[in-house]
């Protein structure tokens, strides 16, 4: 996607508000994706590290589509190192000793059940952390396509070629990505009693 | 649970979430957008522009306008430039003709005119 060519560049300012805006939706997206809390703040910053070394001194204007393809580029590396790693472990394991895996610790396991140090919450509240947490695994299980077509479309509300664009993909395989995921995540929500609606268009 | 939800309201109840991040990981994204900032690309003018917007020889106008009366500047500089330097090999070289002059007058040309 093509600046206009009056567009200005962005200052130091506009790009801190910008990532100051985006950091947290952008960890969640990294938790959706790797479920692991280091390695999404890791995550988080490789993408703002390579937005203000590459992109810095682009429009601000075109920071939200720049940042969501570095992040999701970003996750796509995890993923791919991940799969080395754990191809090089498999391998060498096979030929060490299991002792490691038993080492636990049984006090480890014992629930702080006596422990009133955080305060009960209160009904509504709890109804809706259990509304979110059942939202959160549902996304959480969708295919990462899907889920990235669909977060970038319902939640950063960046249009069909502003998520076309960030994933790298063609506007209608966007569409077919959100169409999917909305309904895959309609079934798994209507299994936990909740009705989710949309406009077809 | 029995519950009506639009799709809307799914990003809403993200946005809610994102407020309930523990204080250790809010500290942790905060110094992360710090050290991005320090590494911020900046397209740096180069160093004649920089000294010539320093002595207020460059007015800044925001916009198109003020782009062209810079790059129109520029051009005029180069042309200057241009002239200055054919009009002093000009010069030069008929000085060396009007010195070649004189020494073949005097019958002083020196040993060099002769070696090819």
């Amino acid at each position: 996607m093509a600046a206009p060519r009056s567009a200005t560049l962005s200052t130091r300012e506009q790009l801190s508000d910008f990532l100051a805006s985006v950091e947290r939706r952008a960890y969640k997206h990294a938790m959706f994706a790797v479920r692991d809390e280091h390695v999404a703040l890791d995550i988080v910053q490789d993408a703002m590290l390579k937005l203000a070394e590459r992109y810095g001194d682009k429009p601000a204007e075109e920071f939200p589509m720049l940042f969501h393809r570095i992040l999701q580029n970003t996750i796509l590396d995890h993923f791919r190192r991940q799969k080395v790693r754990s191809y090089w472990l498999t391998l060498f394991s096979s030929f060490t000793p299991h002792y490691a895996e038993e080492e636990v610790d049984p006090l480890d396991l014992l629930e702080d059940t006596e422990n009133a140090s955080q305060p009960q919450q209160p009904d509504a509240s709890l109804r809706q952390a259990q509304l979110l947490a059942t939202i959160e695994a549902a996304l959480s299980s969708l295919p990462a396509r899907q889920r990235e077509a669909f977060l970038l479309r319902y939640w950063e509300q960046l249009d069909t070629a502003e998520t076309a664009a960030a994933m790298g993909c063609s506007e209608g395989s966007v569409k077919t990505h959100c169409s999917r995921a909305t309904h895959t995540l309609a079934a798994m929500l209507k299994e936990k009693g909740i009705d989710l609606s949309w406009d077809s268009n | 649970m029995g519950l009506k939800l639009n799709i809307n309201d799914v990003g809403q109840l993200l946005n809610r979430s994102t407020t309930q991040l523990d204080y250790g990981t809010l500290d942790k994204l905060h110094t992360a957008r710090r050290t991005a900032l320090q590494y911020q690309q900046t397209r740096q003018p180069a160093p004649v522009l920089s000294w010539l917007n320093e002595h207020g020889l460059i007015h800044h106008h925001h916009g198109h306008h003020g782009h062209k009366a810079l790059n129109f500047g520029m051009a005029v500089l180069l042309v200057a430039v241009l002239i200055g330097g054919v009009s002093y090999w000009q010069h030069s070289y008929e000085h060396d003709h009007s010195d070649i002059d004189i020494a073949i007058l005097t019958d002083d040309l020196p040993v060099d005119m002769y070696v090819d």
